[in-house]
């Protein structure tokens, strides 16, 4: 099995209680719809959370068919507030 | 030659005079800033004090690309974008921007995408506190 790391931030992080989640998968790499649903599998509430993007390795990612892999510093990435 | 970006987060107050004199630059003929502050009234409630959070590796690469891209867009001498992380009161300076530039056009409207392009690009967080409650903010215009 492989974990993948993803670091939380904003509502998520605080709705999880946690600033990072661990996901088992028996793939290394995962495509971004792939990655997504295994995370609402998990965390099946995180939708009603708020709406995120994945960046992977600081980078946003939205092509659904690009892959990241179990070693990427991935984000999971609430609207931003900024300024 | 000098550097000519100053990108910082900071969680200590902001140090508005050393951006101004990081500004200052015997080729401009103008500087342009723009300071954000901690307001008391938002989402139609009293607001005690905020915190900022960052995803600070990502938002500092984010930053600097904003800082390359006004760059290429406008003359410039200097750019200085700074965001405050962690707890803030009421009155207290979250963000500063501000450019130099020759003339002052190139600066205000350099400036202006910085700040617009900083709430929209770069990964940070508002979490607002009320007297009973508390949010977490979507951007905002």
């Amino acid at each position: 099995m492989y974990t993948f790391t993803i670091k939380l931030f904003g509502a998520i992080k605080a709705d999880l209680d946690s600033d990072q989640i661990k996901l088992q998968n028996s793939k290394e790499k995962l495509n971004l719809i792939e990655l997504k649903r295994e995370i609402g599998v998990l965390f099946p509430n995180i939708s009603k959370v708020s709406t995120y993007k994945v960046a992977v390795n600081s980078e946003i990612y939205d092509k659904p068919d690009r892959f990241i892999r179990c070693e990427d510093e991935i984000a999971l990435l609430p609207p931003y507030a900024g300024g | 030659m000098k550097e000519k970006f100053l990108i910082t987060l900071t969680e200590t107050t902001l140090n508005i005079n050393a951006y101004q004199q990081f500004l200052a630059c015997e080729q401009s003929g103008g500087t342009v800033t723009f300071l954000g502050t901690v307001r008391d009234f938002s989402q139609g409630k009293s607001v005690v004090s905020l915190s900022f959070e960052a995803y600070e590796s990502m938002a500092l690469k984010e930053m600097e690309k904003l800082a390359i891209i006004a760059s290429e867009k406008w003359e410039l001498h200097k750019i200085v974008i700074v965001h405050a992380i962690g707890k803030k009161e009421i009155g207290d300076a979250v963000v500063f921007i501000g450019t130099s530039s020759k003339h002052r056009a190139e600066a205000f409207d350099a400036t202006r995408f910085l700040i617009d392009e900083l709430k929209e690009k770069v990964p940070i967080w508002k979490h607002e506190f009320y007297n009973d409650s508390s949010s977490w903010l979507n951007a905002t215009p």
